[in-house]
């Protein structure tokens, strides 16, 4: 059997996390996710870590490397470029979207209000991400 | 007024894209899609058109310019570089689709093998793209209709 893609979320609210992972057990849990509190630990996972994610799934608001900063260090890397980022942000400013997909993010997401929101969301993160298109 | 999102389908094989026409217009989807039949008359749609897709749909294997030599020239492009550009093809080596995803490509989906995977293939990328992923500004603001 195919194993499930791995995602790795980089999200340094707490709140939000809980929230993700709540989303993630509600939904037909079509991949498996591992969390990062930030953009230095991501990177780190990345590089000392035998996992090898299939996604990123970024939020743009974090501490020591934005997500924009992020995205522009692992897709200027030939060995990290190739790795599908999807960012999200409580911020969907039309310059902070067009300023993500510029660094070269895969797609971007406007941060759910509540957990309604997330979890249909999420639902379809999961369902296009890991059932619909296919990742390297 | 908001005005429906245009998708940018690039196939030179017309059954493909009576196909992908047919999924489209049975699920009452709203978006508009335009058709190109290789990548340079889709550069020449870009170019010379009044209308800026919301996403690009782009074959790979094309007589001319392939699909990857059309996403490379896109993503080198300022202008075109934050267009969503997503491979739909028959390719499904994993070589192809690394190669896809290291040029650029924002994300890739395979061709199935009949009308009714093709239809839910549209669906969920329908939903994703449009009710759930923010769009580039730029490119998601006219429409043909």
């Amino acid at each position: 059997m195919k194993p499930k893609p791995l995602f790795l979320v980089v999200e340094d609210n707490a709140d939000h996390r809980f929230l993700l992972e709540w989303s993630y057990q509600k939904s037909n849990q079509s991949c498996n996710i591992l969390f990062a509190e930030d953009g230095l630990k991501a990177i780190e996972i990345l590089e000392n870590s035998p996992v090898k994610p299939a996604l990123m799934l970024l939020d743009y608001e974090l501490p020591h490397l934005n997500g924009l900063e992020v995205t522009s260090r692992l897709k200027s890397s030939a060995q990290w470029k190739h790795l599908p980022i999807v960012m999200m942000s409580a911020n969907d400013d039309p310059h902070l979207v067009n300023k993500a997909y510029g660094a070269g993010a895969n797609s971007f997401l406007g941060k759910p209000q509540n957990y309604e929101e997330f979890k249909k969301i999420w639902s379809l993160v999961f369902e296009f991400w890991s059932l619909t298109a296919r990742l390297p | 007024m908001m005005t429906k999102p245009l998708f940018l389908v690039v196939d030179d094989d017309p059954d493909d894209r009576d196909l992908l026409n047919l999924a489209y217009s049975e699920g009452s989807y709203d978006c508009d899609i335009v058709f190109a039949e290789s990548g340079q008359q889709a550069l020449d749609v870009l170019e010379k058109s009044m209308v800026s897709p919301a996403l690009m749909l782009v074959d790979i294997n094309m007589p001319g310019m392939n699909g990857l030599e059309l996403l490379q020239k896109l993503k080198a492009s300022e202008r075109w570089k934050v267009l969503p550009v997503i491979m739909l093809t028959t390719a499904n080596s994993s070589k192809v689709i690394d190669a896809a995803y290291h040029m650029g490509a924002n994300s890739y989906l395979v061709k199935p093998d009949n009308y009714h995977k093709l239809s839910k293939i549209w669906d969920s990328l329908y939903r994703f793209w449009t009710s759930t992923a923010k769009l580039p500004y730029s490119t998601s603001q006219y429409s043909v209709s």
